[in-house]
């Protein structure tokens, strides 16, 4: 009870650092005010840790950093009334034309950006984490944690570069290196 | 320190971000509220029966009993598997399931109400699988957790001032300056919850193509051999007792893993000469589901698959159940697990709020999007009512509530006035539910889970008359 009670102190005065280090309200020694702030954190999940075990331990921790961090924005809040009231939007048709003539160019960043980057994060995923010197039931797990990140990064790729063939040749390629590797 | 992404990169990032919102936008906006609400599944579980009988104290004879009950009394019944869920603080009720009913378990081990929970259900099949066929349902669903953390990405290089911004909230500016600031400070402080949701989301419906190539690559084409490893192999039992000993195998149990709470037995090849008995035991310093014991039908311990002290592996993947729910440590995380995932849909909300208020005109698309949003707690309280009351199917009542909503806002166009009805509509069935569950169950709906669950109803319908009376008719 004692250590969840510092852990809790520890990161809501990171959290406060951090705050006056980055509204620029601590103009001296800005870096060692983040190194500290950060440590705090560090030191809150640590706590958190032995508290409670490492598994609960950094759940808490990092359920506790969002919760503490909102909390400061509610209360610092900028209450300056600026201007408030919505501009009136103009009432328009739906564009379906518009809409159905974009199809055929947003169905290509669909394709290559959900089936063509996933099958090939799973191809890629598997040969690269199959490459480790564990066991097969650790690179499995691996695996599974991972490979919505590589994903999310194929994703995000592909609807970002302004020339769709260049992540979806890629993706292809990948895939399909990853493919013979597996099944040569 | 200056870290902060290019212009052009942050801009290519929005587009991204954009594109990948829009694309999930309804999607996940359902699968976040209905996990919001899942979160509590447990208690909504018990709501919708509160008058079984609940106990943390029970005798292993009392579960030997209600098991020779169902072998002797419905023999019609029994199938592969016997599952008997044991009680546990967050749900102290006992029940025993086979493939074609389960019925719950008198203190004196006799075979009481059947388990029947169509609106928990409703909840869970909404957030598993949008109540699509399991099979596409559940890789839908899966697939939002992985352009979740597509969106997460995104989101991050596209904004360049994540520090120097990340305390900044202007309450009273222009709605569009507000929702960023909502949607950003939401979004980066959340953003290691919002990430493990994603990993583990994708988890349900994803893992087992990813196994697939794992067992090509790993397994010699052999998936039951990754399943071995990862889930333990199946014991090859002969000559076993047609009648299990489960007092013997809690006993062995107590020994084997003192200090861990069983939270259920499973029996394996029911009626035959290879049967035996699964034990399944929280590890109260683990957040894996359970630590899986075996016992011959005769009670006697031969293994466990050692997810809690085998490799790290096993471990990992048995976690994502509880990591996802929050249903660990104690009922407070369920609550921060619930803010944290209203805070996800608030996200995926100011999003597309965001989105529709850059176009610079307002179209049918405001509309839909301000049915969907303000139509869907309206249409679970509806759904509950009819559940609950009526015991009508929620399914239809809350996919037509949507839709209804969706052709109102078309047909009204005044998106303030459609909120407001929108979120009175909301109370006056939250409320109604509320005296409907009351009026139903009557001196059961005065147990303590029935009054926490109501007044949670009425404590969501009061936030939302604080809310619709701050708002009014304006525009927000």
């Amino acid at each position: 009870m004692v250590l969840s009670l510092l852990a809790f102190i520890s990161s809501a005065f990171g959290i406060a650092i951090l705050y006056s280090a980055w509204q620029r309200k601590i103009r001296n020694y800005h870096g060692v005010a983040l190194c500290g702030a950060w440590l705090l954190v560090v030191l809150s999940i640590y706590l958190w840790s032995v508290a409670h075990g490492a598994e609960f331990g950094v759940c808490y921790a990092f359920i506790t950093i969002a919760l503490q961090s909102w909390a400061l924005i509610v209360l610092t809040r900028d209450k300056r009334v600026k201007e408030s009231r919505t501009p009136q939007l103009p009432q328009q048709p739906l564009a379906l034309i518009n809409g159905l003539q974009a199809i055929p160019k947003q169905a290509l960043v669909l394709i290559t950006a959900v089936p063509l980057a996933g099958v090939s994060s799973m191809l890629f995923t598997v040969v690269t984490t199959s490459l480790l010197p564990w066991q097969s039931v650790n690179i499995v797990a691996l695996g599974i944690y991972t490979m919505p990140v590589i994903w999310g990064l194929a994703a995000y790729w592909a609807c970002a570069d302004s020339k769709l063939w260049r992540p979806a040749l890629t993706f292809a390629t990948i895939g399909a290196v990853a493919a013979l590797i597996i099944y040569r | 320190m200056k870290l902060s992404v290019s212009p052009a990169l942050s801009k290519r990032s929005l587009k991204s971000h954009s594109w990948l919102g829009l694309l999930v936008s309804v999607l996940m906006f359902l699968v976040c509220f209905s996990g919001t609400v899942a979160v509590f599944s447990q208690e909504i579980q018990r709501w919708e029966q509160p008058f079984v009988y609940e106990s943390l104290d029970y005798q292993a004879s009392t579960i030997q009993t209600a098991y020779e009950t169902l072998l002797n009394e419905h023999p019609e019944q029994l199938s592969e598997h016997i599952i008997i869920r044991l009680p546990t603080p967050d749900l102290p009720r006992t029940s025993i399931t086979t493939d074609h009913q389960s019925w719950f378990v008198n203190e004196d081990g006799s075979l009481g109400a059947i388990k029947s929970q169509p609106f928990t259900d409703f909840i869970a099949t909404l957030h598993e699988a949008l109540h699509l066929p399991e099979t596409y349902g559940l890789v839908l669903v899966s697939l939002m957790g992985a352009l979740l953390s597509a969106l997460i990405i995104s989101g991050v290089m596209a904004h360049r001032r994540i520090f120097k911004d990340a305390f900044s909230f202007r309450s009273k500016t222009n709605p569009q300056a507000r929702e960023v600031d909502l949607h950003n400070r939401l979004s980066v402080w959340g953003l290691p919850f919002h990430l493990m949701i994603a990993l583990t989301g994708a988890y349900f419906g994803l893992a087992s193509y990813l196994t697939g190539f794992y067992s090509d690559a790993l397994y010699e084409s052999d998936p039951m051999a990754l399943f071995a490893d990862l889930y333990g192999s199946i014991p090859q039992m002969t000559d076993q007792p047609l009648v299990l000993d489960i007092p013997r195998a809690m006993e062995q149990l107590e020994e084997v893993s003192p200090g861990t709470q069983p939270i259920f037995i499973t029996v394996e090849e029911v009626g035959t000469e290879s049967q035996y008995m699964l034990i399944g035991s929280q590890h109260m310093d683990k957040l894996i589901y359970s630590e899986q014991y075996r016992f011959d039908a005769a009670g006697n311990y031969m293994d466990k698959v050692g997810y809690a002290d085998g490799e790290p592996g096993q471990g990992a993947v048995f976690s994502v159940y509880r990591l996802h729910f929050g249903h660990f440590g104690s009922e407070f995380v369920k609550v921060l697990y619930g803010l944290l995932g209203l805070a996800l849909t608030v996200i995926c909300v100011s999003g597309i709020n965001l989105w529709l208020q850059k176009r610079g005109k307002r179209d049918a698309l405001n509309n839909i999007w301000l049915g969907i949003v303000w139509g869907s707690p309206a249409a679970l309280a509806l759904a509950g009512i009819a559940q609950i009351g009526l015991q009508v199917s929620a399914i239809p009542v809350f996919w037509l509530g949507i839709l209804a909503a969706m052709a109102y806002a078309q047909w009204r166009n005044a998106h303030a006035q459609v909120r407001s009805q929108l979120i009175g509509l909301t109370i006056l069935a939250l409320v109604s539910l509320v005296l409907i569950h009351l009026f139903r169950f009557g001196a059961s709906a005065l147990e303590p889970i029935s009054i926490l669950v109501n007044s949670s109803l009425l404590g969501v319908a009061l936030l939302l008359i604080w809310y619709w009376q701050k708002t009014g008719a304006t525009d927000v």
